[in-house]
């Protein structure tokens, strides 16, 4: 057994500046973004948007980070993964995955918020400042290597996530989110940093590359694993908080209506992805299924998640609450392909690919939803009657990013859940089979809420039907994860590999 | 070139619903000339397709595949043999006699006639393709634009019969869809090729789980067909479609469910299509039965034709169980009756949306479907009258027409394979002339209703729509041979593939 106390006397600088460009990117800019944002108000013009002004800034420093990340996606060491500080963090093809996603939605989230704050009485530089910290604590999280570092990642997150829902000082619903996201949030995590401990104790080492070269080592009949099974178990807790998984999701409808819209979308999508990308590392290694046997539990839970997600979805009325079952249903989803790991070589990539897609036909619902609440402040799904005329070509997208959702060609959404399904279907014994049933029947119960949005929009007529005339910013958003949720579809090879570079990259660990 | 018209045919109409998306919402001239003007290649194109097939070579033509995700062995995957080249033809046509008919709508028309050509796409993609994960993608495209045709431009429960038919379909499809990915992993090499996988006999060794998988597609094929008990979704649906769409409805889209069963259900899984066969035979039969039964009953007229699909796919149904029985040898009589389903496919769509217009146009008038409201139009209006009495005789089969031909085939070829099943379903097309000529005597004959008195003949745009319709019933009447040697070698190969069953 290597020591692990004379190895964190090693932990030293050894960082490559071209592997952590993207955080470096990030946290210098986070800062840069509150000190001018300091100044700017001096010699702001209002209601201008300018190259110095918090959102400007913040877009480019979130699109240089983007640039960054992608740039590593092409460098050919970066697939197999390299490791820095001393094991803490590695840049590999998983982390590099979800440093694109986190940077790409958090440049869309900043292009929403600038219509969403229009006329508000915020602080500006601090929620930008802010949401490019979130962006750093997703990079670090997706790239975490060791249970301390995996610890810190999510309480950063966290942190700036609470204050980011309860931006809204004025509005009580906005804090009442901020105040349960953040009870929820600190009851699991201190029960994920119980099984750490855990883990910790049986191990001697916070890496969890050693963690599990140590239990692979130890005979089956020394490991004690009734005990590893709860501290799985109890991680699982902190991690499925962070996914809005069943029954730690009661924080998420609440935490989703009552921050600021662009805030959810944030939260539905680059938190949640955050949160399985640390979940496939460490259940894949530190906590693989043939060590301790979770897939059981894992199909229980993802069961649950589905159904309660999209059998509560039904009768909400308010879009960001029925979106924010919606997304525990799409968790649903995306845990069976955890649960099917053990049993699949699809199961990786197959979660990895869903998460990819989920994040633009998810991004786009969000701001179809942010454009109209700016527009008639309102999120009461009635109030899209009429949306085919008023708003066009939102309406058309509106309706492409929900039949993705719910999985219905032509949008990348099928290819999603094809592909999952493929994982769950492959093994021939048939352990996921039931667990794909569900998940079907849970398909066709979506659409029903799914396609009453669309009923409002298109089919029910508007009482007032002046045109809501979206910014060009807006559209263009809309446009471009249109495009992807579209694009992805008919020509997913370079995703799917990616996806599959991952899956071989944790496999070899 | 031959290896681009099938993807031109598919694809040039919804290339013209997203121009259609460009166009000025206020020209409507502009916006229905755009749609017409693109369903016209995919007409020509088909009845391309049609003369330069070469019926005596066995397997696909005018093939095109090319790599799509390598990871998962899906192509971009054309080809058409003698099954897929009539109904291509059947669904281009009906579209651009739709849009023709469509020429009334004035509401909201840039949408329609987007979603028109839209759904044509989705309907010709399912016939021209050759891969699953293809076929599956264009099989639900033909599902959205349907839900907004009904949903927008229905009758009073429009919202209602949208989200029924949207939500019955989608359960048939989502089973399929797991059917298909598990015939994907039971296939070495694992394909989603549909011609590799009927090569292959996938569940060849596996008997029970040969029967789950038939039993998924035939889920979502029966309650496209519809099938009893699987049909509750279609007199909603039909009913409240606008015409176009009941239309396309009963013409092209219940096509697709008997469409699957020859393409998919009877060759890939023969052993199961054997053992299962005599229940399909029997579903036929009281789809026959019942479908006619409630027709009678109808004091709609559109109801009246919804249920009448129900009866007349039913023969469909008989024929496909017939073609898959489990008796060896009597290959004339199966693909006899594997001929006459196909035929009366052709000839359903033909007739069966030509009685959707002709309903559609008494409607247009009177606002008004109920038979005992009219009477005695024959007189008032001679040439509806003409169109209504032919089409209603050609459904309920009379000889020299298309109706006919393809019932005689059935029951010619399944009598001697399900001998009782066939002599009770011969009660069907008693009860069939019963609600067709009763529904004729209660619009034509009898005393005029004085509130239609002034009612307007059919008008050049009706008659264009239906005229072609008309011809091709007769025509097919007279020379089924047309047809038959068009489809002969792919049915008899067909016939081949359920052989392989064991019998």
């Amino acid at each position: 057994m290597s020591s692990p106390r004379s190895r964190a006397a090693e932990v030293s600088l050894d960082f490559n500046i071209v592997y952590i460009s993207p955080e470096l990117i990030l946290a210098v800019g986070g800062m840069l973004v509150l000190a001018v944002s300091l100044g700017y108000r001096k010699w702001a013009v209002p209601g201008k948007v300018t190259p110095l002004s918090p959102e400007m800034l913040s877009i480019l420093v979130l699109a240089a980070a983007l640039a960054a990340s992608i740039f590593l996606a092409t460098k050919p060491g970066v697939h197999k993964g390299v490791s820095q500080f001393g094991g803490l963090m590695a840049v590999d093809a998983l982390a590099v995955l979800f440093k694109i996603i986190a940077a790409f939605s958090a440049i869309v989230v900043a292009v929403l918020a600038i219509d969403y704050f229009q006329g508000m009485r915020i602080h500006r530089g601090e929620f930008y400042a802010l949401l490019i910290f979130a962006v750093l604590a997703i990079n670090s999280l997706a790239a975490s290597t060791d249970m301390i570092m995996i610890y810190l990642s999510i309480e950063f997150l966290s942190l700036t996530s609470y204050v980011l829902v309860g931006y809204l000082k004025q509005d009580p619903r906005s804090n009442e989110a901020a105040v349960k996201y953040f009870l929820f949030g600190a009851v699991a995590a201190a029960v994920m940093l119980y099984g750490m401990t855990i883990l910790y104790g049986i191990s001697a080492t916070t890496n969890i590359r050693e963690m599990n070269a140590i239990f692979t080592r130890i005979t089956p009949a020394h490991l004690p694993s009734h005990i590893l099974f709860l501290a799985a178990l109890m991680i699982m807790i902190g991690f499925g908080f962070k996914i809005a998984m069943v029954p730690f999701h009661q924080w998420a409808p609440d935490a989703y209506e009552g921050a600021p819209t662009p805030i959810t979308a944030f939260l539905s999508v680059a938190s949640k992805a955050a949160g399985f990308a640390v979940i496939v590392r460490v259940f894949s290694t530190a906590l693989h299924p043939d060590m301790v046997n979770w897939g059981p539990v894992m199909m229980v839970l993802s069961g649950f998640t589905m159904s309660v997600g999209n059998l509560t979805a039904i009768p909400q009325v308010n879009i960001k609450r029925m979106l924010a079952y919606s997304s525990i249903g799409q968790a649903g989803y995306l845990l069976i392909g955890i649960a099917a790991i053990r049993y699949s070589p699809l199961a990786i990539p197959a979660t990895l690919l869903y998460l990819f897609i989920y994040v633009f036909m998810n991004l786009g619902a969000f701001a179809v939803v942010t454009l109209v609440s700016t527009r008639i402040n309102s999120d009461d799904i009635r109030d899209y009657a009429g949306l085919a005329k008023r708003a066009p070509f939102a309406a058309a997208s509106m309706v492409f990013f929900l039949l993705a959702l719910a999985g219905i060609p032509p949008t990348a959404g099928f290819l999603a859940k094809f592909y999952l399904f493929s994982a769950a279907i492959q093994p021939q014994d048939g352990h996921l089979l039931a667990l794909t049933i569900v998940a079907i029947a849970n398909a066709v119960i979506s659409v029903y809420y799914y396609m009453n949005v669309v009923r409002v929009m298109f089919f029910v007529k508007a009482k007032d039907e002046t045109p809501l005339a979206p910014s060009p910013a807006m559209n263009f958003v809309v446009g471009l994860t249109l495009a992807a949720t579209l694009v992805i579809l008919l020509y997913p090879q370079p995703f799917i590999e990616l996806a599959h570079a991952s899956a071989k990259m944790l496999a070899a660990m | 070139m031959d290896r681009w018209i099938l993807t031109l045919t598919t694809f040039v109409p919804l290339a013209g619903a997203v121009l259609i998306l460009f166009l000025p919402k206020g020209n409507q001239r502009a916006i229905k000339w755009t749609a017409l003007i693109f369903s016209l290649p995919t007409l020509a194109l088909s009845i391309l397709l049609w003369t330069g097939y070469d019926y005596s070579k066995p397997g696909f033509q005018y093939v095109l595949k090319l790599p799509w995700i390598q990871s998962l062995n899906v192509h971009y995957y054309m080809g058409v043999d003698g099954i897929s080249i009539p109904l291509i033809f059947l669904t281009a046509l009906l579209t651009t006699l739709s849009l023709v008919y469509s020429w009334i709508i004035t509401e909201r028309p840039k949408e329609y006639f987007a979603l028109f050509l839209f759904l044509e796409t989705g309907m010709i993609g399912v016939f021209t393709s050759l891969d699953f994960f293809q076929f599956y993608i264009f099989w639900e495209i033909s599902l959205v634009p349907m839900y907004f045709l009904i949903g927008i431009w229905g009758g009073p429960r429009r919202e209602y019969a949208a989200i029924k038919f949207f939500l019955y379909t989608l359960v048939g499809s989502v089973a399929m869809l797991l059917a298909i990915i598990g015939v994907y992993f039971y296939t070495d090499p694992h394909t989603f090729s549909i011609p590799d996988a009927i090569r292959q006999l996938p569940f060849g060794d596996y008997g029970f789980l040969q029967s789950l998988v038939f039993f998924a597609f035939f889920l979502a094929f029966a309650i496209k067909v519809p099938m009893w008990p699987f049909h509750t979704w279609l007199p909603d649906a039909h009913v409240e479609a606008p015409t176009a769409g009941s239309v396309i409805l009963a013409g092209i889209l219940l096509k697709l469910g008997g469409y699957g069963f020859i393409r998919i259900s009877l060759p890939m899984f023969p052993e199961a299509a054997q053992k299962y066969s005599i229940y399909l035979a029997i579903l036929a039969l009281i789809s026959i039965i019942y479908g006619a039964l409630v027709a009678m009953a109808q004091k709609d007229m559109k109801k009246l034709i919804a249920y009448s699909s129900v009866n007349h796919m039913g023969y469909v149904m008989l024929g496909i169980a017939a073609a898959a029985a489990a008796v060896t040898g009597k290959v004339a009589d199966k693909t006899m009756a594997l001929s006459g389903a196909m035929l009366q496919m052709f000839a359903h769509g033909l007739i069966t949306g030509a009685l959707f217009l002709l309903v559609g146009v008494i409607y247009e008038r009177t606002h008004n479907r109920d038979l005992d409201q009219f009477g005695g139009l024959g007189a008032r209006t001679p040439i509806y009258a003409g169109m209504l009495s032919f089409m209603a005789l050609a459904s309920l089969g009379l000889p020299g027409l298309a109706g006919f031909v393809s019932e005689f085939f059935i029951f010619r070829g399944a009598l001697p394979i399900y001998t009782v099943i066939t002599a009770l379903a011969g009660l069907g097309i008693i009860l069939n002339a019963a609600y067709l000529l009763w529904m004729i005597q209660r619009v034509l004959l009898g005393p005029l209703n004085p509130r239609w008195a002034e009612l307007p003949d059919l008008d050049t745009r009706e008659a264009i729509s239906l005229v072609p319709l008309a011809a091709l019933t007769l025509l097919v009447g007279i020379l089924p041979v047309l047809l038959l040697t068009t489809f002969g070698r792919s049915l008899l190969d067909v016939i081949a593939a359920v052989a392989r069953g064991g019998g």
